[in-house]
């Protein structure tokens, strides 16, 4: 057992992890990187896509996340995202739906011109990916 | 003197039903407090990371230069007002209103995003420049009303359309107490209170500090906005429910004082009435 550290994660509209952990995984827009006990002082942006916790028996917890940041420093790790969920929370008729949502929006700006936030579309349409493949994985 | 009993009884019903009002209103506003509050206790933490974060990231690193901090004079601003959607809630919508306005110089330089109906009304009867206006989120606030807002604003300030980003909210105290407070969003300032002596840490920000912060900053005011604007609705319920109370109250006084009067004014009748039978009766004799 390696030593564990505090990590916390928040979404606007609850706390969504507060406890010790031996190791979390995040998905940074450099790359994915792991987090151990006393990791360096560090900022970085997050993208879409998913937090692995590991768990006292030494598996991990999947959840999946959408932007945000992580910040460590001495006294813990903090995961600030805009939404997150455990793998078996997912609501994939949801994100189902989200998906085809963000693709008839793309689609209708490509084929009519129509007016189209392309780039909310496509932040939808990843987010909805991104469940759908945590979903089948977990 | 029947007339006047009938004007009172008139008067007694009229404060009566509108004391029924105040009555339901006052506990609907109650209820909507209390969800508004356990709304606010949960959203608090995400609100405060996100604002401790910005302050960390710039206290620690001086030398950061990009246009969301730097100092440039500031001409125009942007003030974003929040009020409510409706009335009879005390002091609450003029408070903040007047807070916004107070603080601008020349008209010619402020522009207003407002959010409710209130806050719209007033400062465009005032003449004032409306930028963008939300209507029907003041009670419950979601993030993406937040986003919108966002957005807005800093695609306001990154045009140099305005060069600062002033925030109204109403700061919720206790359920008696709520105060209209003005932060200023952008550029940011640095928060000098709490100057801790620079640790000599060296953070690491990847792939760079001005990358973080460009995304960090807009999650910065957009979660600022979101807390104001969950903290508002807060205070707009327990500013409704603390005038709706003394309402009640002084309907309730009224009442008295109206029943006193009509049996005053019954008391008199009876006696005139009498008086009246009993001279009649004296006339025969």
């Amino acid at each position: 057992m390696g030593k564990k550290f505090n990590l916390e994660v928040v979404t606007p509209d609850r706390i969504f992890f507060g406890d010790e952990t031996e190791m979390a995984i995040v998905r940074t827009t450099e790359g994915d990187f792991g987090i151990l006990h006393d990791h360096e002082p560090l900022v970085a942006p997050l993208r879409i896509g998913s937090i692995r916790v590991k768990q006292d028996n030494g598996a991990f917890r999947w959840a999946a996340c959408t932007e945000g940041f992580v910040i460590v420093n001495d006294e813990k790790v903090t995961i600030i995202t805009d939404s997150a969920e455990w793998a078996d929370e997912i609501d994939l008729e949801r994100a189902q739906k989200a998906k085809e949502r963000a693709e008839h929006r793309l689609h209708i700006h490509k084929v009519e011109n129509k007016d189209v936030d392309v780039a909310r579309a496509k932040a939808a349409l990843e987010r909805a990916i991104n469940r759908m493949r945590l979903y089948e994985n977990k | 003197m029947a007339g006047n009993m009938r004007d009172i009884k008139r008067k007694i019903r009229s404060v009566n039903s509108t004391m029924q009002i105040t009555k339901a209103m006052e506990l609907v506003s109650t209820a909507k407090l209390r969800r508004a509050r356990s709304k606010m206790d949960i959203t608090k933490p995400y609100f405060e990371t996100v604002k401790q974060a910005v302050q960390d990231i710039l206290s620690e690193d001086k030398s950061i230069r990009m246009s969301y901090v730097a100092d440039r004079e500031i001409k125009k601003t942007l003030y974003i007002v929040i009020s409510g959607d409706r009335g009879l809630c005390g002091g609450y919508n003029i408070n903040a209103i007047k807070k916004a306005i107070s603080e601008v110089e020349d008209k010619k330089d402020a522009k207003f995003i407002t959010i409710g109906k209130r806050a719209f009304d007033i400062i465009n009867r005032y003449g004032y420049e409306i930028e963008d206006y939300f209507l029907g989120i003041s009670e419950k606030p979601e993030y993406f009303d937040a986003i919108q807002i966002a957005k807005k604003a800093m695609s306001m300030f990154d045009s140099g359309e305005v060069d600062a980003v002033k925030f109204v909210y109403t700061r919720f105290v206790s359920t008696i107490s709520q105060s209209p407070e003005l932060i200023q969003l952008l550029p940011i300032e640095h928060d000098h209170s709490g100057e801790k002596e620079t640790s000599d840490e060296f953070v690491n920000y990847e792939p760079s500090a001005e990358e973080v912060l460009k995304y960090v900053i807009p999650k910065y005011v957009e979660s600022t906005i979101y807390g104001g604007l969950i903290e508002s609705s807060a205070s707009e319920q327990a500013a409704r429910r603390v005038a709706m109370e003394s309402a009640s109250d002084n309907a309730a006084d009224i009442i008295d004082e109206l029943s006193l009067f009509y049996n005053q004014a019954r008391q008199a009748a009876i006696t005139q009435e009498i008086s009246e039978i009993v001279s009649g009766a004296e006339a025969l004799k």
